[in-house]
């Protein structure tokens, strides 16, 4: 068997096609909550489509024309919908413990692609050449020296800030993104937690012996 | 004209140890009343009538 088939069929083994893109949903997938992650997701695309388009454009374009301005404004509140709606997703998920029945890497990876989301924003926000990302980078470089990355991670160099926002920090989004997604398919949406299921309580103290120390 | 004015200095909530600034708590206050809207809203297309199984899918598809 040569390499090709064998990787043709444990990729058609471990990713059948009716998981990776089904046509229905589970019946208890019935609340608007569920749209959450596809919300993060979507702004995401429109992170790197207006993130694109203004890189293409340049500094003094974003600044200057009126639609280097609009796509700026839309690359910031696709980051703050990002954001707002990846938290949201968090929390949905928490409350429906997302990780149960092996979907531990569902979570592993969605935890990831938020942590790394944060430096990935942070880099942005220095990198915009205005007199906020001076106060930001002014402001955070103590932080960074404090904490002895201050000679790697160097806020005030705007290329090494450029550069990790759109190419480093992307990528990373972009792969544990991807592989969330990956796992979602793979496993599907979480069970609802059974309605019978007795309360989690904490179990009574046994009795101390008489005199016993 | 401006909605806000965003030059100001900010104002802070303060109680006890806790002090935030009234634009942090207004954006945390709007995320909960988002996700309870969201909980409340019925996923779309929910009561929808499930369409058959598509007759070339062999995999006998769905969940």
């Amino acid at each position: 068997m040569n390499w090709t088939l064998r990787t043709r069929r444990t990729l058609t083994k471990r990713f059948p096609a009716d998981q990776l893109l089904p046509d229905r949903l589970p019946a208890y997938v019935r609340s608007s909550v569920y749209l959450l992650g596809m919300i993060t997701v979507a702004a995401l695309a429109l992170l790197f489509l207006s993130g694109i388009i203004l890189i293409l454009g340049g500094i003094q374009w974003w600044h200057t024309s009126s639609t280097g301005h609009f796509f700026n404004s839309l690359h910031f509140w696709s980051m703050q919908i990002f954001f707002l709606s990846m938290v949201l997703h968090l929390w949905a998920q928490f409350f429906m413990g997302a990780w149960r029945d092996g979907r531990a890497w569902t979570w592993v990876t969605g935890v990831l692609a938020f942590l790394v989301s944060i430096p990935a924003a942070f880099t942005g926000y220095v990198s915009q050449t205005n007199f906020d990302a001076q106060w930001i980078a002014l402001s955070a470089k103590d932080a960074f020296n404090s904490a002895g990355l201050g000679g790697v991670f160097n806020v005030l160099n705007l290329g090494q800030m450029l550069g990790l926002h759109i190419l480093f920090f992307p990528l990373i989004v972009s792969l544990l993104v991807g592989g969330h997604l990956l796992q979602v398919r793979m496993r599907g949406v979480v069970h609802p937690y059974p309605p019978d299921e007795p309360p989690v309580v904490a179990r009574p103290r046994p009795e101390r012996a008489e005199g016993g120390q | 004209m401006v909605m806000v004015h965003l030059g100001g200095a900010q104002r802070s909530l303060h109680w006890h140890v806790f002090i935030i600034t009234w634009a942090n708590a207004i954006v945390i206050a709007l995320m909960v009343l988002v996700f309870l809207i969201a909980l409340v809203l019925p996923y779309p297309g929910t009561g929808r009538p499930v369409p058959p199984d598509d007759p070339g899918d062999e995999s006998g598809a769905g969940q």
